[in-house]
């Protein structure tokens, strides 16, 4: 099993916990502002004042999942508001979209307060990276909204034209109640339809009027029937009302009462009429189809999202004489696993994901096979230093012995038919026997490391134990033997473990627990300054491989909220 | 752990090349098994499965090889592998003394004889041992932990500010392989309670907190001591089932091979 890759350590942490990181992360406002706003935008030429607001409640919920070695994708819930004060109808002068979107993350180190964090990064982000599974509140634009903008427009332009002594009003409903003469007209107020003509969209409008031309003693109500083009867009819907379009298009006006004059007046008054109703001016709506507005929500979000990074896991050496050295992250999609890998022992080859080796558990610390295998080289070594030069004098109260060889190394189960992980142990020892030639005795057998957990309020309690296999309980060699090897296998488990952790970026967190020793935090006791972490190494299994610590974590949201007052009792009172 | 019985060495130890079965070399002097050591090595390195036997019985091992033992040879073989010359000096000395004591034999791993020793020989007063641990020697010498000392890192103080206690995990691994070997006999101990009465039986670990009780109770942890790691020779019978595979090897897997310097 590959434990560490090209690395001396690794840290695997399951998703849940992943999960729980960020939502703290998620819950802290320097990290996510929830409300970012106002951004002042031009939306389809009219002036917008946009708010982004980043959801994560029950209701909605943000979410996230492994998408491949170094992306996670996250999945959170956003509302934006647009305010278009200008809007040609005011009923759409306000619009809530919400939306979720799908944001890729990158796996990435960065550095912070002198030390290379490991987190989440949105730098890349693009808005064609940001995916809109769903998307809502986007409002229909139809001919109700086209007229609104008409009416609102009418409230802006002069509703009485004159030409030398002829005048003509212009009304709409009961808008403008200073009109004379009051509005008898039919209709009463405009109205607009939408025809096609020609292979394009027109607005039909008729503006009720009331026509008064002395010189020929008429006075009468009527419309004024146009065509007006439409133009829609992907963001907007146009309403030129400056064009006057070719017959049959062209304007017409229709007056209530039967007059000789009638037509002459109305073909006199219809330059009037275009001229006045041109004052409308062009109606632009900002008027998003589905796609368009996707499109903004990515723009918004992405620009939302860029700026934002986040620790995952953040080793803080405390000390500048003790740099660490740079986690490196892998996600392993299919069990759902955050690999974090320190030290890099081979430089000559490229980064690798290395196996899963955190099961059912919520943390698992890994020492590969090489650094393990240099400490016991090493402590070895040290415990037999004349060995190197072929053999180490062995005195003890049970006899003498001269140790030609030691060697340890670490086997998986299974392997020399034990069903445990173990050190297997080999070498060859000369025996001194009196009165007869010293035998030389060559032995091979394992070693296995027990361990016991007992937990307290103040720690969890990890007690290994070396056990050499094998033996029969009666054997009292055994106790010699052991005696020898014990303090060793012994150093070889307190090294290792201790390198882990300082590795890690681990601390000492008491000197003295429950009287016996210290109290390690095997991780970074802190995230990103959002959470407190607790962890517990709970055994150890020995692999080909390396060390397998297995472990639980739990988290603790570090800044205070409504709960926590409320838990104990230090709400603000009246 | 499941039992790995060995494939039995193949029979009887031949001594000629003959059809009839060689006549055992009789060894009933010291000079005699001086001459044949030579002899008796080269035999056992022959057979290697022989020689490892060396370490479940020596005596029984070297009349496989094709010699008769006489019973102070075999007792001087049996002696000589069990203890160095120093330990057995020592451990005839305490047997010595003790037995003068306690006008008998001393049995220090026997918990009923060693009960009766306690409080009815040298009528001690019971004490309440319950859960207490014996102090043990250090197994590493102080040179040695110092040199070790590098393969541990100093580890960094958590400098963090927590609304609620880091809770953590305390490493506790045993340097010492805690048995009667490494008891530390001149440590001080607490003063213990007294006990309503004596226990069932004691055990060493018992015996250990007696040690200051009476000047007896520490020969008595010597000898126990010296008789516990005294290499364990198994009696003939034993041997014999080894040997045909009856019984496994004790040291079956530890001993690969036990192999003599020949001249």
């Amino acid at each position: 099993m590959n434990l560490t890759s090209n690395f001396d350590f690794a840290v695997e942490l399951g998703i849940a916990t992943v999960k729980d990181i960020f939502h703290l992360a998620f819950k802290s406002e320097d990290i996510y502002p929830h409300n970012v706003g106002p951004i002042n935008i031009n939306l389809s030429g009219q002036p917008a004042e946009i708010h982004v607001r980043a959801l994560d409640d029950e209701t909605d919920p943000a979410d996230l999942s492994f998408q491949d070695e170094k992306h996670i994708l996250f999945s959170i819930p956003f509302e934006i508001t647009a305010q278009l004060p200008n809007a040609p109808d005011p009923s759409l002068s306000l619009i809530t979209m919400k939306s979720r979107a799908e944001i890729p993350g990158k796996l990435d180190t960065w550095p912070e307060g002198g030390t290379d964090i490991l987190g989440i990064n949105f730098a890349d982000v693009t808005a064609s990276s940001v995916g809109i599974p769903s998307l809502s509140g986007l409002p229909p634009i139809g001919i109700a909204n086209i007229m609104a903008a008409v009416h609102s427009k009418y409230d802006t332009v002069p509703h009485t034209h004159t030409l030398g002594t002829n005048t003509l009003v212009i009304y709409d409903d009961a808008r403008d109640i200073t009109l004379v003469p009051d509005n008898l007209a039919t209709p009463s107020e405009i109205q607009g339809e939408i025809v096609n003509s020609g292979g394009q969209k027109y607005v039909k409008i008729t503006f009720p009027i009331h026509a008064d031309v002395p010189a020929a003693a008429f006075a009468a109500y009527g419309r004024i029937i146009i065509h007006r083009l439409l133009t829609e867009t992907d963001t907007t819907i146009t309403l030129d009302m400056t064009a006057e379009p070719a017959a049959p298009l062209d304007t017409k006006i229709e007056f209530d009462t039967a007059h000789p004059a009638a037509g002459i007046v109305a073909s006199q008054l219809k330059p009037l009429a275009i001229g006045a109703l041109a004052g409308f001016g062009v109606v632009t709506q900002p008027a998003f189809t589905e796609a368009a507005a996707r499109q903004l929500m990515q723009d918004q979000i992405a620009a939302y999202i860029r700026p934002r990074k986040y620790g995952v896991y953040t080793p803080q050496s405390g000390d500048d004489d003790i740099p660490l050295f740079s986690p490196v992250g892998f996600l392993l999609v299919g069990p759902g696993v955050l690999a974090i890998l320190m030290n890099r022992r081979d430089s000559s080859v490229a980064d690798f994901a290395p196996d899963n080796f955190l099961g059912s558990n919520q943390l698992a610390l890994g020492v590969g096979r090489a650094k393990v295998m240099e400490v016991i080289n090493g402590v070895i070594a040290e415990q037999f230093p004349d060995l190197a030069g072929g053999s180490q004098e062995i005195h003890t109260d049970q006899g003498d012995a001269t140790l030609k060889s030691l060697n340890a190394d670490l086997s998986d189960p299974g392997e020399h038919d034990e069903s445990q992980g173990h050190i297997w142990m080999t070498g060859e020892a000369e025996v001194h026997i009196d009165c007869w030639p010293d035998p030389d005795v060559s032995f091979e057998g394992p070693i296995f490391i027990d361990t016991t957990l007992e937990r307290t309020d103040e720690a969890c309690i990890l007690t290994a134990q070396g056990r050499a296999g094998e033996f029969d309980i009666d054997q009292s060699c055994c106790d010699v033997l052991l005696d020898l090897l014990i303090p060793i296998v012994g150093w070889i488990v307190l090294a290792i473990t201790e390198s882990l952790i300082d590795s890690v970026g681990g601390a000492l967190i008491t000197d003295i627990a429950a009287g016996q020793s210290r109290v390690l935090a095997p991780i970074p006791p802190i995230v990103n300054g959002v959470a407190q972490v607790s962890a517990c190494l709970t055994g150890l299994e020995l692999r080909r491989d390396g060390f397998i610590f297995p472990g639980e974590i739990s988290l603790r949201r570090i800044t205070t909220s409504f709960e926590d007052l409320s838990a104990d009792g230090r709400l603000p009172r009246p | 752990m499941p039992e790995k019985p060995r494939k039995p060495s193949g029979g009887e130890i031949s001594t000629s090349k003959g059809a009839e079965p060689a006549k055992p070399v009789t060894i009933s002097t010291h000079k005699q098994l001086a001459a044949k050591t030579a002899e008796i090595v080269s035999r056992l390195n022959q057979d290697p499965e022989l020689a490892r036997l060396l370490l479940v019985n020596p005596a029984a091992a070297i009349q496989d090889a094709g010699y008769s033992l006489s019973p102070e040879i075999l007792k001087h073989v049996l002696e000589t592998v069990r203890h160095s010359k120093v330990t057995a000096e020592k451990r005839q000395g305490l047997e010595a003394l003790l037995e003068k004591e306690f006008g008998e034999h001393p049995q220090p791993l026997d918990p009923v004889w060693l009960k009766r020793a306690l409080f009815e020989k040298l009528k001690l007063q019971p004490l309440d041992t319950a859960g207490r641990e014996p102090v043990y020697r250090n197994a590493l010498s102080p040179e040695l932990l110092k040199r070790l000392g590098k393969f541990r890192p100093s580890l960094r103080r958590a400098k963090v500010a927590t609304p609620k206690p880091l809770h953590g995990v305390a490493l506790q691994v045993s340097l010492c392989h805690k048995w009667p070997g490494r008891f530390d006999l001149d440590a001080p101990l607490d003063k213990l309670a007294p006990a309503a009465a004596p226990p069932a039986a004691v055990d060493l670990n018992t015996l250990y907190f007696y040690k200051d009780s009476h000047p007896l109770v520490r020969s008595l942890i010597e000898l126990a001591v010296i008789q516990r790691s005294s290499f364990p020779i198994h009696s003939p019978d034993s041997y014999r089932k080894i040997r045909s595979g009856e019984k496994p090897n004790p040291l079956r897997t530890w001993v690969k091979a036990v192999r003599f310097k020949q001249s």
